[in-house]
C-alpha cells in the first residue's frame, strides 16, 4: 500500500522534477562551463570535440597563472577591506536613520522616509561623472579612500528603507519594558530591539557587501595604480587586455573570486529574502 | 550606555541623556548622519552634474558656462538617440521577462519538495555572482568562434547552418544583453515573489479551491493581488538598475556593433571617460532624470496606496 | 651605492659620472636581458650614442625625483614589459630616482584621470596619435630630433602621427606592421606553395578552403583596437580607398571604399569565418592556433606562441605581405608612443626626459626590438645594420614590412584632432564590421559618415 503511494506521488512528481532540473540546468549551466574552462589548460580550451562537459587533461595551471599575477592577493584584500569598510559605515548610518524613521515621532519623519527613498532612485551610475570631480577637489581621487567613501551613497538609502521596514515589524513593549526597568533609550535600543532586528541587520550587511564587492564602475574610474585595484577591474585589466583574450585565467579568477559571497548567500538566503520582503511588504 | 534618566542633576551629562530620550530629539541625532552623508555625497553631485552640464568642460581644461549648448548637441548626434533607444528597449524587455519569468520560477518552487532549501540557494547564484565575472562567463558563451552554444547548435545538433552571430548582430546583441540581464534577474525575481507568496494566508486559498476556482483563478484572483507590492517594488529596485546598467554592455558589447547596445550609463562613461568631454557626459545623465522623476511619482503613489491600506 | 654619492657630491661632474656608470650599467642590463629572452650576443655600438645633457651646460640633479609610468601591458609578449622595467629599474638606482609602473587594459580612462588630476603617471604610453591629448601632452621636440637625427631620420610616418601643431607631442617607439599568416601546409592542398599575391586569388583559394572547413578570419571587426584598426584599413587601401584627401577633407565616402566594402562582403560570404566581424584582438590568434582558420592578418604574436605549444601549427604556417588589390599593395603600421603629461614639472620633467632619451637610443632600444622579434620595427633606418632582426626564417618578413607600413589616415599632410579620433574608436573597424554583418555596404558607408560627423561635433 504505502510503496503504490509512494511510486504514484513520485510518479506525480516526476514532471515537476524534470522542470525543476531543467531551470537548474539552464542558470547553472554557465559557472559549469566557466569552472570547466578554467581547467582546461592553453589549447585544449579551444578544443570542444568529444565530451566537451569533462577536460581531457584537468588542470590547475590557469589558477596558478591567476595567483602568480603579481598583484592579486593585494586586490583580493583591498576588496576585502573596502567591501568591509563600506559594510559598516551604510549599516551603521542606517540602522540609526532606519530605527528613527521607523520607530520615533518627530516632525519630518515622515518625509525622511520619501526623501530617502528618492535618493535610492538615483542610480549610482550616473554620479560618478561629478563624484569624480569632487573627488579631485577633495584630494581623494585615485585612492582606496575614494571607494569608501562613494560606495555607502547608494547602499544607504537602500538599508535604511529595508531596516525601516524592519523596525516597525518589531515589537515595541520588550524595549519599554526594559526602559521601565531602568534602561536607559539608548541602552534599552542597542541591548533590546537590535538584537531582535538582527535577521534585518544581517541582510542590509549582506547586501551592502555583495553591492561593494561587485562594484565594477566607480572602481574603474575612482582609483589609480596597481595597488590600489579591487578584484573586478584588476581581473579585468589583467587578463583582457591587448592582443589577447586569457580565457583561461579569467575563468579561473570568475570562480575563485566569487566563492566569498556565494559562501555568504548559501548560508543566509533565508534570512536575506525574509528580510528583503519583510522590509518591502511593510515599508 | 548606563544612564538613568530619572535622577537629573543639572549636568552637561543630564541633558545628553534628555536629548537621546526624547523622540523629537533622537530622531534628529538618528537620521542625522545620514542626511548629512546623503547631501554631501548625493545630493551635491547631482547639483554639480547639472552646473557641469552646462559647461564646455573637458579633462585637463577649466570649465566655462555655455549654456544648453551640450544638450543642442547631444540631440544632433546619432550616438544619443541610439542610446535613448537602447536603454528603453533594454529596460522595458528586461523588466517584462524579469516579472514574468519570476513569477513562474515562484510559482514552480511553491511546494516542498527533496533539497529546496539547497535548490534555492544555487538558483540564487546568477544573482549573487559578481557581475564582471559572470559577465566575462557569458561572453566566452557568446565567443564569435568559440561559442560552446553554436558548437552544439550547428555541429552538434545541426539544427542551424550558420552560428548565432550573438554579439556582432545589432539585434542579436540586444537581444544577448537582454537575455543576461534576465538570466540574473530571475533568480532574485523568483525567490522574493516565492517569499512573498508563502506569507499569503494559505486558508484562503484552500477556501477559494473548495469553491471550485482553479489554481490559476486563484492565483490571480488572491495570491497575484496580495502579493502586488512586493512586485511593485522589486520591479521598481529593478528598472533603477537596469535602467542604469553599465557593467554589462560595458563588459559583453562595449556598446556595439554600431552603438545598438550602448544605455545611458555607458554613453556618459564613453564621452566623459573616454573622450575626456565632461560637461557632455554630465549633460547625457541629466537626460535620464525625466524619466527618473517620473518613476519616482508612480512609486510615490503606490507606496502611499500601501500605507492606507 | 658609490654612483650615488658621487653623483651628489659633486655638482660639477655629475652629468658625466652619471653618464660613465650608465653605460657600465647598461652593459650588465643587457646581457641579463638578453639572456631573458632567449640569448644572442649584445651588440652595443661602442662609443655609445650616449645622449645629449637634459638641459645644456648646467647639470641636472635626478635625485629624489620621482617617474610615474602608465601604459597597457605588452600582453602578448610580457618580456616586452620586462625590458622597459629592467632598464627602467636600473637607470633609477643610477640616478636615485624613483620609478614607478601602472599598466591597464582601461587605459584611456586611466590617463583621463590622470590629467585631470594633474597626478598619477608622468609618462604615459598608448597607440593612437598624441594629438588626442594635445592639451595635456609635454612638447617632446627635443627628444625626438635628437633620437631621429640619431637613427638617419624617422621614416615618414614617425613625424606625422606625433606631432601636432609643430610640436612632437610623443616620441615613437616603433611600429607593429600587420602581414599575412597563412597555413602554408593547407595552401599546398590546394596546389599553392605560398599566399597569393592578389585579392583575387586569395578569394579563389579561400572558397576551396572554406568548403572544406578551413576558412579565413581576418578582424573586420570594431572591437579590436589593433587589428581592428589594421586589417580593414589593407583591405581599404588595397582597393584605392582612403580616409582623407591630401587638403584633409574626407575621402571616404568613395567609389574604391564601396569596392573594398563588396569584395570584403564577398570574401566574408564566400570564404571567412563568420565570426570574424565580431574579433577582438585575441580571437584570431586563438582561432588561428586551434587550427580554426587557414588564414589572418596578424603580428607575429600567433607565430611566436605557437612555437612554443602548438609546434605543429607553427611548422604548418607561414607568412606573407599583404596582398595586392587594385589600388596596389599597402602596409599598415601602428605607432605606440610615449608622451609625457605637461603637469611633470621641474627634477621630474627632467628625470622623465632622461630616461625616455637614454631608453629609446639606438644603443638601449636595441633590446626592445630584439625581444619583440619583429612584433614592434623601428622607425628609423639606421636600425637596418643593428642586429634586431629575428633570424627565423619565417619572420624574415618584418624587414620587407618595415618601410611598406603606413599609418591610418596617411594622406593628410599633417595628423589632426579627428584623424586621430578615428583611430581611437575603430571607426573604420566599425566601417567594414557593419558592412559584412549587414552585407550593404552603401547603407554601413552612411552610418560610418554619421559617426564621423558626430566626432566632429564633438570633438
Amino acid at each position: 500500500m504505502q510503496v503504490a503511494q509512494l511510486t504514484r506521488n513520485a510518479r506525480r512528481s516526476l514532471p515537476f522534477y524534470f522542470l525543476l532540473g531543467a531551470v537548474i540546468v539552464i542558470f547553472l549551466f554557465p559557472f559549469y562551463w566557466g569552472l570547466i574552462t578554467s581547467l582546461k589548460f592553453e589549447v585544449e580550451i579551444y578544443d570542444f570535440s568529444g565530451n566537451f562537459l569533462v577536460p581531457k587533461n584537468p588542470s590547475l595551471a590557469n589558477y596558478m597563472t591567476l595567483f602568480r599575477a603579481p598583484n592579486y592577493f593585494i586586490w583580493f584584500w583591498n576588496t576585502l577591506l573596502v567591501s568591509a569598510v563600506t559594510t559598516a559605515i551604510s549599516v551603521v548610518i542606517s540602522v540609526m536613520a532606519g530605527f528613527a524613521i521607523a520607530r520615533l515621532r518627530f516632525r519630518g519623519a515622515a518625509l525622511a522616509g520619501t526623501l530617502v527613498f528618492i535618493t535610492y532612485l538615483a542610480p549610482k551610475n550616473f554620479l560618478f561623472v561629478p563624484l569624480a570631480q569632487i573627488l579631485k577637489d577633495w584630494g581623494l581621487l585615485g585612492g582606496l579612500p575614494a571607494l569608501m567613501l562613494t560606495y555607502p551613497t547608494n547602499l544607504i538609502p537602500f538599508c535604511t528603507w529595508l531596516l525601516s521596514g524592519y523596525f516597525s515589524n518589531v515589537p515595541q513593549e520588550p524595549e519599554e519594558c526594559a526602559m521601565v526597568d531602568g534602561a536607559s533609550r539608548l541602552g534599552a535600543i542597542v541591548r533590546i530591539t537590535l538584537p531582535m532586528s538582527l535577521p534585518g541587520i544581517i541582510t542590509a550587511a549582506i547586501f551592502s557587501f555583495t553591492a561593494s564587492w561587485n562594484e565594477l564602475l566607480y572602481s574603474v574610474a575612482f582609483v589609480n595604480g596597481e595597488q590600489n585595484k579591487m578584484l573586478t577591474n584588476g581581473v579585468i585589466s589583467a587578463f583582457t587586455g591587448g592582443d589577447s583574450f586569457a580565457w583561461g585565467p579569467l575563468m579561473a579568477a570568475a570562480t575563485v573570486s566569487s566563492l566569498p559571497v556565494a559562501l555568504l548567500y548559501l548560508f543566509f538566503t533565508d534570512r536575506f529574502v525574509s528580510g528583503i520582503t519583510a522590509g518591502s511588504t511593510k515599508g | 550606555m548606563q544612564v538613568t534618566p530619572r535622577v537629573q542633576p543639572r549636568t552637561s551629562g543630564a541633558f545628553i541623556s534628555r536629548l537621546l530620550h526624547k523622540d523629537s530629539s533622537l530622531g534628529y541625532i538618528l537620521i542625522g548622519p545620514a542626511f548629512l552623508f546623503l547631501a554631501v555625497m548625493m545630493a551635491y553631485p547631482f547639483a554639480y552634474a547639472m552646473y557641469l552640464s552646462f559647461t564646455d568642460k573637458q579633462i585637463g581644461a577649466p570649465a566655462s558656462f555655455t549654456g544648453f549648448e551640450n544638450y543642442a548637441k547631444l540631440l544632433g548626434t546619432s550616438l544619443f538617440s541610439k542610446t535613448v533607444v537602447n536603454s528603453l528597449v533594454y529596460t522595458t524587455c528586461a523588466l517584462v521577462l524579469k516579472c514574468f519569468g519570476g513569477l513562474a520560477l515562484a510559482a514552480l518552487l511553491n511546494r516542498p519538495f527533496i533539497g529546496a532549501r539547497i535548490v534555492k540557494a544555487l538558483l540564487l547564484l546568477p544573482w549573487i555572482m559578481p557581475t564582471v565575472f559572470s559577465t566575462m562567463i557569458w561572453s566566452w558563451i557568446f565567443h564569435p568562434t568559440f561559442s560552446i552554444v553554436n558548437d552544439v547548435l550547428v555541429n552538434r545538433l545541426g539544427l542551424i547552418a550558420q552560428p548565432i552571430p550573438f554579439l556582432r548582430d545589432e539585434r542579436w546583441a540586444m537581444a544577448s544583453l537582454i537575455f543576461v540581464n534576465v538570466w540574473r534577474g530571475i533568480p532574485f525575481f523568483g525567490i522574493t515573489f516565492l517569499a512573498a507568496i508563502q506569507s499569503v494566508s494559505t486558508e484562503v486559498i484552500e477556501a477559494s479551491k473548495i469553491d471550485g476556482a482553479s489554481a490559476w483563478v486563484s492565483f490571480w484572483k488572491i495570491t497575484f493581488p496580495a502579493i502586488l507590492p512586493v512586485i511593485i517594488i522589486v520591479m521598481l529596485i529593478s528598472t533603477i538598475g537596469t535602467l542604469g546598467d553599465f557593467d554589462l554592455p560595458f563588459l559583453l558589447t562595449r556598446g556595439g556593433p554600431n552603438d545598438s547596445t550602448t544605455l545611458f550609463a555607458l554613453t556618459a562613461y564613453t564621452l566623459s571617460m573616454s573622450s575626456g568631454l565632461i560637461g557632455l557626459g554630465a549633460a547625457v545623465t541629466m537626460t535620464m532624470f525625466p524619466a527618473l522623476i517620473l518613476l519616482v511619482v508612480i512609486s510615490l503613489i503606490s507606496v502611499r496606496r500601501q500605507q492606507q491600506d | 651605492m658609490s654612483t650615488k654619492d658621487l653623483a651628489s657630491e659633486n655638482g660639477g661632474q655629475t652629468h658625466i659620472t652619471r653618464r660613465t656608470f650608465l653605460r657600465a650599467g647598461g652593459l650588465t642590463m643587457f646581457g641579463s636581458v638578453l639572456a631573458a629572452c632567449g640569448g644572442g650576443t649584445p651588440a652595443v655600438p661602442s662609443g655609445g650614442a650616449g645622449a645629449a645633457p637634459t638641459v645644456a651646460g648646467a647639470p641636472v640633479v635626478l635625485k629624489g625625483a620621482t617617474v610615474k609610468f602608465l601604459g597597457a601591458p605588452w600582453s602578448f609578449l610580457p618580456a616586452l614589459d620586462g625590458v622597459i622595467e629592467a632598464f627602467a629599474n636600473d637607470w633609477a638606482t643610477q640616478n636615485g630616482v624613483t620609478v614607478t609602473f601602472e599598466r591597464d587594459a582601461q587605459l584611456l580612462p586611466k590617463i583621463q584621470t590622470a590629467i585631470e588630476t594633474k597626478g598619477g603617471a608622468n609618462i604615459i604610453q598608448y597607440s593612437s596619435p598624441p594629438a588626442i591629448f594635445s592639451k595635456a601632452l609635454a612638447d617632446v621636440s627635443d627628444i625626438a630630433e635628437s633620437i631621429g637625427s640619431e637613427g638617419g631620420g624617422y621614416l615618414p610616418a614617425g613625424p606625422y602621427q606625433m606631432v601636432f601643431d609643430g610640436k612632437w607631442l610623443g616620441v615613437p617607439i616603433g611600429q607593429h606592421n600587420w602581414f599575412i599568416n597563412y597555413r602554408q601546409d593547407w595552401l599546398k592542398e590546394e596546389g599553392l606553395d605560398t599566399f597569393p599575391d592578389t585579392w583575387e586569388e586569395a578569394l579563389a583559394v579561400g572558397k576551396k578552403l572554406k568548403a572544406k572547413g578551413r576558412p579565413f578570419g581576418m578582424t573586420l571587426s570594431d572591437q579590436a583596437g589593433g587589428d581592428g584598426n589594421a586589417v580593414p584599413r589593407l583591405m581599404l587601401w588595397a582597393f584605392g580607398g582612403k580616409e582623407f584627401n591630401p587638403d584633409g577633407s574626407l575621402a571616404l565616402d568613395s567609389p574604391e571604399t564601396l569596392a573594398a566594402l563588396e569584395f570584403c562582403i564577398q570574401l566574408h560570404n564566400e570564404a571567412g569565418d563568420p565570426g570574424e566581424v565580431g574579433y577582438d584582438d585575441g580571437a584570431n590568434n586563438a582561432a588561428f592556433l586551434a587550427s580554426k582558420i587557414s588564414m589572418t592578418a596578424n603580428v607575429n604574436t600567433i607565430y611566436l606562441p605557437a612555437l612554443e605549444k602548438n609546434p605543429e601549427v607553427a611548422a604548418g604556417m607561414n607568412h606573407a605581405l599583404p596582398p595586392q588589390g587594385p589600388g596596389g599593395r599597402f602596409g599598415y603600421g601602428q605607432l605606440p608612443w610615449w608622451g609625457i603629461l605637461n603637469h611633470t614639472q621641474g627634477a621630474d620633467l627632467d628625470a622623465a626626459k632622461d630616461l625616455m632619451r637614454q631608453f629609446l637610443s639606438i644603443k638601449n632600444f636595441s633590446t626592445f626590438y630584439k625581444a619583440g622579434q619583429g612584433y614592434i620595427l623601428p622607425l628609423l633606418p639606421n636600425y637596418e645594420s643593428e642586429p634586431i632582426w629575428p633570424a627565423d626564417p619565417k619572420l624574415a618578413i618584418a624587414k620587407d614590412m618595415f618601410k611598406l607600413a603606413r599609418p591610418a589616415g596617411y594622406s593628410l599632410p599633417n595628423q589632426t584632432k579627428l584623424a586621430a579620433l578615428m583611430q581611437d574608436k575603430i571607426i573604420i573597424g566599425k566601417l567594414f564590421s557593419q558592412a559584412l554583418s549587414t552585407g550593404n555596404a552603401r547603407a554601413a558607408l552612411d552610418g560610418v559618415m554619421k559617426d564621423i560627423a558626430d566626432l566632429k561635433l564633438l570633438a
